[in-house]
């Protein structure tokens, strides 16, 4: 059977264990290509006006595997991927967003996955999910393999991190955090192509993938009532972590995101307390780059800038805000 | 003869803005601000005969800045192209050591910036939407048949500024439309219009940032003096307008010009002479992937001189400039 994935939300997160899962059960995957123009139209052509830019791209890339003809859609209707934890509502609706919204949609597979009392609901879930393929002992053993595959992925982030040096001691060039949900950090075409674009300008990027979940819980203790928000969690815990450790934090949100938008605030405050420097960038249907271009080429000049003041010391120390 | 001088340029959305500044005290000599109208090329051109005609000029070195950056490097053949915010507040710091707080609204974007020590440590700019700028007031000016030069005196008689909604200007339109058919006099109503503006301003742009003085509000919409006022009332404390408010950008690019210069080099500026040539741009959609990116060619004399506009980068070239920016940035590293 030929099942389709798309290249968008959870693809960024998930991809290495889905496709090890299905090729173990012998199904072949078609993924939807990067975004592109077309598929942004797409999906904003399709969805109803309230909902936020990433679920727009999602339906564009749903229609455009429709076209593609596949026999069936991977729409997981995802409730929570860690205890006690949720993901944004809008994800839970996926399936019935996806139904609603397209004529001629294929049919879906949507199973639940709902970790919220820990990893069992969500070996459940594959297991019924597989066992519509394949018999439960090779589903079981599909299920590990993906599940490793998911590990090794996730491990080889944080190794590669580690493996760069202390970013504090390199001189050369300006070490950058970029906190977003990983799929508008990674897709090129709706972030704009941020992470590259500071590369380029010779910036060593950070992300919050590279951290480990450990890492991660620590630096949200502060927390007075935890952040039951899996992606705000590592965006905050991340800010927490990388602002002692970097020159400036890059935030990228995407414009009627309901989480961002606290999350972004609370990554705000703690960057102004803790002095650094701190970009926002909201995203939505502009695809003039010019605006993005501005102010990431004035937030690198007043990081470079400062530092030349200061003697290539941060310019944003605390005596800084002392009168 | 001649007097040697730096150049700056700033085409906005809305006005084209060029500065000389003598080349030893980097005062203003002569400057020149015009309104865009959709032609950043033409706007560019008589805005630079204008400067040419009214003496010598050697020119040392060149900057760009502004929306329109680019397209004015590649055709002056800009020894430094850079953004708005960074030639704002050189130019602010130029004029005043001490400025912690810079207030820029222009034709389509607004700006805050702060500084502290002399170094810029904040900033923000409007996002998604272009409410409570510049061409918000043009626009209102239009409508209730006022020059947009005399918004700000109306405004300063009003006794009783009206509440108008701020958070969005169509909301202020509307707002504003009811307020008039009630029968509100018109100065009260232009007041109001800026108290909303400002409010707006100081809730969105300035959103969690630590205002400090000394002010400097910079940019066409400082020639409003009801803004001004607003801002002032508003902050409780003064603000400044400097002499050469609505070319700070123009400004601010000559400086960095200057800067760029210091170390090195002969500037690459190609000449006065290019107000005479002829620029007939081309777009054209590139059909090699679905993005179908908008092309834009730059022709000088019936000759590509550049083009950009590929999302891939595989379309543009003759984008020196760029590569000059970059170096322009490992040179204030060294």
């Amino acid at each position: 059977m030929k099942i389709g994935i798309p290249r968008a939300l959870y693809y960024y997160r998930f991809y290495p264990m889905w496709r090890t899962f299905f090729a173990e059960l012998g199904q072949e995957l078609i993924v939807s290509g990067p975004t592109t123009k077309e598929i942004l139209d797409c999906g904003v052509k399709a969805a109803p006006d309230g909902l936020c830019l990433p679920v727009k791209v999602y339906l564009g890339h749903v229609r455009n595997l429709a076209a593609k003809g596949v026999d069936c859609l991977f729409v997981p209707h995802i409730v929570s991927v860690e205890k006690q934890e949720y993901i944004c509502p809008k994800f839970m609706g996926l399936p019935d967003i996806v139904r609603n919204c397209l004529d001629h949609c294929p049919p879906l597979l949507s199973p639940t996955i709902d970790g919220r009392k820990g990893s069992r609901g969500i070996i459940c879930s594959y297991l019924k999910l597989g066992s519509c393929f394949a018999p439960i002992h090779k589903v079981i053993h599909a299920y590990r393999l993906a599940a490793a595959e998911q590990r090794r992925c996730e491990r080889s982030l944080i190794k590669e991190h580690n493996a760069r040096q202390h970013p504090c001691t390199q001189k050369v060039g300006l070490t950058i955090a970029v906190l977003g949900h990983e799929y508008l950090l990674h897709d090129e075409f709706v972030s704009m192509g941020v992470i590259n674009r500071l590369r380029q300008a010779e910036c060593l990027v950070l992300t919050a993938e590279e951290l480990m979940t450990d890492t991660i819980a620590e630096h949200n203790r502060f927390l007075r009532k935890r952040m039951y928000w899996t992606s705000g969690k590592r965006i905050l815990g991340a800010a927490h972590y990388y602002s002692a450790k970097v020159d400036g934090i890059v935030s990228l949100m995407s414009f009627a995101c309901g989480t961002d938008s606290m999350t972004t605030d609370l990554v705000d405050r703690h960057c102004r307390r803790s002095g650094i420097p701190h970009l926002v960038i909201s995203l939505d249907e502009h695809t003039g780059q010019t605006g993005v271009l501005t102010r990431v080429e004035a937030f690198l000049d007043l990081l470079r800038r400062g530092r030349k003041h200061e003697d290539h010391l941060p310019p944003y120390g605390e005596s800084v805000y002392c009168d | 003869m001649s007097r040697p001088v730096y150049l700056g340029v700033d085409v906005g959305s809305v006005s084209t803005n060029v500065a000389l500044l003598d080349a030893e005290c980097l005062k203003v000599v002569e400057k020149v601000y015009f309104r865009t109208q959709g032609q950043p090329i033409l706007s560019l051109q008589r805005a630079l005969s204008q400067i040419a005609g009214r003496g010598q000029w050697q020119v040392l070195g060149v900057g760009a800045t502004g929306s329109a950056r680019r397209l004015a490097g590649v055709i002056l053949g800009a020894d430094v192209v850079k953004n708005e915010i960074t030639a704002h507040a050189l130019a602010a710091l130029h004029v005043e050591k001490a400025v912690q707080t810079i207030i820029e609204i222009g034709g389509q974007d607004s700006k805050l910036i702060i500084l502290r020590n002399g170094v810029v440590t904040d900033f923000a700019m409007n996002t998604v939407c272009a409410a409570g700028t510049g061409s918000f007031l043009d626009q209102q000016a239009a409508r209730l048949g006022i020059p947009i030069e005399e918004f700000g005196e109306i405004a300063l008689k009003g006794r009783h500024p009206v509440r108008i909604a701020g958070r969005c200007t169509v909301f202020a339109e509307s707002d504003m439309i009811h307020k008039q058919q009630l029968g509100h006099n018109l100065a009260d109503i232009l007041a109001g219009l800026c108290d909303a503006m400002v409010r707006n301003y100081l809730n969105n742009v300035g959103k969690g940032k630590e205002i400090r003085e000394k002010i400097i509000f910079q940019g066409g919409v400082a020639a409003n003096k009801g803004m001004r006022k607003a801002f002032e009332s508003a902050l409780g404390t003064e603000v400044t307008v400097p002499e050469h408010y609505d070319v700070m950008g123009a400004i601010g690019a000559a400086l960095l010009a200057a800067e760029h210069l210091q170390s090195s080099k002969r500037t690459s500026f190609h000449g006065f002479t290019i107000t005479e040539s002829v620029y007939q741009n081309q777009s054209r959609d590139c059909r090699d992937c679905p993005n179908n990116c908008e092309l834009v060619d730059i022709v000088k004399d019936g000759e590509v001189i550049a083009s950009w506009g590929s999302r891939c980068g595989k379309a543009d070239w003759g984008l020196d400039q760029i590569s000059r920016e970059a170096s322009a940035f490992s040179a204030m590293m060294s």
